[in-house]
């Protein structure tokens, strides 16, 4: 939605902003601290000026005292000399980060030292009734030059600090314009953030609102498309389903129609052959009263035309009539109403067997049944499909070869897999689709069929959802694979299963 | 059939069954007229006349065998007006078809046929069930029309 770039910058801008903030806060820590020692530094010159301030007052406490010897005067010295050790106390630890300071401290308290001496002594003298003695020494340099070393050294200090504090202040504003300047820029990087983000999900919305409107507009048409194969699904299902009504029914009314006049050509040829009979007899009677009266064109006729005629008319209306039961067989199972039942396929097979043992004993063969899957279809035509198969295989045995049937099963992806295994004749490669075909048989036909058995099968397994194809060797055997729908699980079934359980 | 001469009517589309049907009936030692129609519509005719049922009263009895396909009707139309018929409810109908057909079997039973016949398709079998089909005529009681 952004692109690279929008994203390198949205990158970028956050990583400029947490630099700012994290500038901003070190410069307020930082600030915080100067302003910490500067207001230290501004104790200290208090403290440089008090004691100035005390010296002085110790001063003229000690003036006053001399001039009028009144006690009163000394009160204002002691209190002022009580006070001085202590601001020097005091401003011992504030300095000595700073070796200028130390120095100048180091000077200033044996020259006070000296000073509060030289006081005390006139003050005593004075006590002792010695005013002149008080005086000389008031006289001397020597507080004079102390009072003078004081001030000069107080001052120097007093500037040393003002100077430190200055450059702090100085530091503290330049941190103090920075931070602005920081601040500033943050807002503005902020402002810059804001918009890049802002113009970012406005892209995002409309790309989203554009995809969805495709997303709606591509399952309406999915829709449209659903109930169009829905529909067109269903015509042609109909329309199947008709045709293959239609042709039921076809089959159905042409065997039943093809029947009638059937039943005439048999019926008559019957009546034609007991007439022929007759005949046949008068003609040996003739025969046999007069020989020669026949000529032996009458007797041929008579003899053997007729009876050859009416052989082969009779074998091809019972031909015909096996042909036409066939296509009745199979119309009607088309049409029947199948019932679904539980098959236990094994159990099912080996009844089948049973119904053929005969026919294998007598071809000396043996059927072996492995375990098979359990099918949910109709008994009638599943039975019908594997006797069929059975049947088959046993009547297209190898001759001399002792026979050898297996039934196996297996599922496979929602097919119940049945092989109805022989190895007998085999069946020609160009045959494996022929013999599904009605009346249709393949390679040596010295067994009689009519080419019916397997058009059931494939007609049946096609009506149970399947499919049967064939795998053959010539000489060597073959493979009928019946592929039916295998039993759905039944939810229900297994819901109270898990709830017995 | 004992007494009174009953006419077998028989309604048969197919000349070539009639035949065999009405030779295989007289060797059984069936005498009896046979009338024969090969549609519905004139054996309906000859059936209820101008008067209906109650024309055929004092005519002699009717034993009908019929065939179910008919070119201008089914053979249940005909059962159907026979046994509605409040004269001629009560003769004997007998269906002699083709149709094995489960649902046909049971219509026609329903209608109020007497006997259903499906014709067998090998000539033998065909010749034999007509033959006890006279047999069994010969010995049949038919009530008479009212």
């Amino acid at each position: 939605m952004l692109g690279p770039v929008g994203y390198l910058a949205l990158a970028v801008g956050i990583v400029v902003l947490v630099v700012i903030a994290g500038s901003s806060v070190w410069l307020s820590v930082r600030n915080h601290e100067a302003l910490d020692a500067a207001a230290r530094e501004r104790d200290v010159l208090f403290t440089i000026e008090e004691l100035t301030a005390s010296i002085e007052r110790a001063e003229t406490g000690q003036r006053g005292f001399l001039l009028t010897g009144r006690d009163a005067y000394l009160e204002p010295f002691d209190r002022a000399t009580q006070h001085i050790p202590g601001l020097i106390a005091k401003l011992g630890p504030e300095v000595e980060a700073d070796p200028t300071a130390s120095r100048l401290l180091s000077e200033l308290k044996p020259v006070i030292a000296d000073k509060l001496a030289e006081l005390r002594e006139t003050i005593e003298f004075a006590k002792a009734g010695n005013r002149d003695a008080a005086l000389d020494l008031v006289g001397t340099d020597r507080g004079q030059g102390d009072t003078q070393a004081i001030r000069s050294i107080t001052a120097r200090m007093a500037q040393r600090e003002q100077v430190v504090v200055a450059t702090q202040f100085q530091a503290i504003n330049d941190r103090g314009r920075a931070l602005v300047l920081m601040d500033t820029a943050g807002l503005a990087g902020l402002v810059l953030l804001a918009g890049v983000i802002a113009f970012g999900i406005r892209r995002y919305v409309v790309a989203l609102r554009a995809t969805q409107a495709e997303l709606e507009l591509a399952n309406r048409g999915l829709e449209a498309n659903n109930v169009d194969l829905e529909r067109i699904v269903q015509t042609r299902t109909a329309d199947l389903v008709e045709a293959n009504e239609e042709i039921q029914r076809f089959a159905y009314i042409v065997s039943h129609d093809l029947r009638a006049p059937l039943v005439n050509i048999m019926g008559f040829t019957s009546e034609l052959e007991t007439a022929a009979k007759s005949l046949g007899q008068f003609a040996d009677e003739v025969d046999a009263r007069e020989p020669g009266a026949l000529s032996s064109d009458v007797a041929a006729a008579v003899d053997e035309d007729i009876p050859e005629a009416i052989r082969f008319i009779k074998a091809s209306t019972s031909k015909m009539d096996r042909l036409i039961g066939a296509i009745l067989t199979l119309s009607r199972e088309g049409r029947r109403v199948l019932t679904n039942e539980r098959l236990e396929m094994k159990a099912v097979l080996s009844g089948i067997a049973d119904t053929v043992r005969h026919q294998a004993n007598d071809s000396n063969a043996e059927i072996r049944i492995g375990e098979l899957p359990l099918l949910v279809m109709d008994r009638i035509a599943v039975e019908q499909i594997f006797g069929n198969l059975l049947d088959n295989a046993l009547k297209y045995l190898k001759p001399g070869r002792a026979g050898l049937i297996r039934i196996n099963g297996r599922v496979e992806g929602g097919f119940a897999v049945f092989e109805v295994e022989d190895n007998g004749r085999g069946i020609a490669p160009r045959d494996h689709e022929r013999i599904f075909d009605l009346f249709r048989r393949a390679g040596d036909q010295s067994v009689p069929g009519e080419g019916i058995g397997l058009a059931h099968v494939r007609a049946l397994v096609r009506r149970l959802g399947g499919k049967v194809e064939c795998d053959s060797v010539l000489d060597r055997g073959t493979v009928f694979r019946v592929h039916l729908p295998a039993p759905v699980p039944q939810p229900a079934n297994r819901r109270s299963r898990s709830v017995a359980a | 059939m004992n007494g009174v001469p009953v006419t077998i009517l028989l309604i048969e589309d197919d000349p070539g069954h009639a035949r065999l049907i009405e030779k295989n009936v007289r060797r059984a030692g069936v005498s009896n007229q046979i009338v024969h129609f090969l549609d519905g519509t004139s054996a309906l005719r000859y059936i209820f006349g101008a008067h209906g049922g109650a024309g055929r009263a004092g005519h002699a009895p009717l034993l009908v065998l019929l065939d179910l396909n008919l070119p201008d009707m089914t053979g249940l139309d005909i059962l159907a007006r026979i046994k509605s018929d409040e004269h001629l409810r009560r003769t004997p109908v007998i269906v002699l078809t083709t149709t094995d057909d489960r649902v046909e079997i049971q219509k026609c039973y329903d209608l109020g046929c007497n006997v259903y016949i499906t014709k067998p398709v090998d000539y033998e079998g065909f010749a034999t069930a007509i033959r006890q089909l006279g047999l069994f005529l010969s010995v049949m009681q038919v009530p008479e029309l009212t």
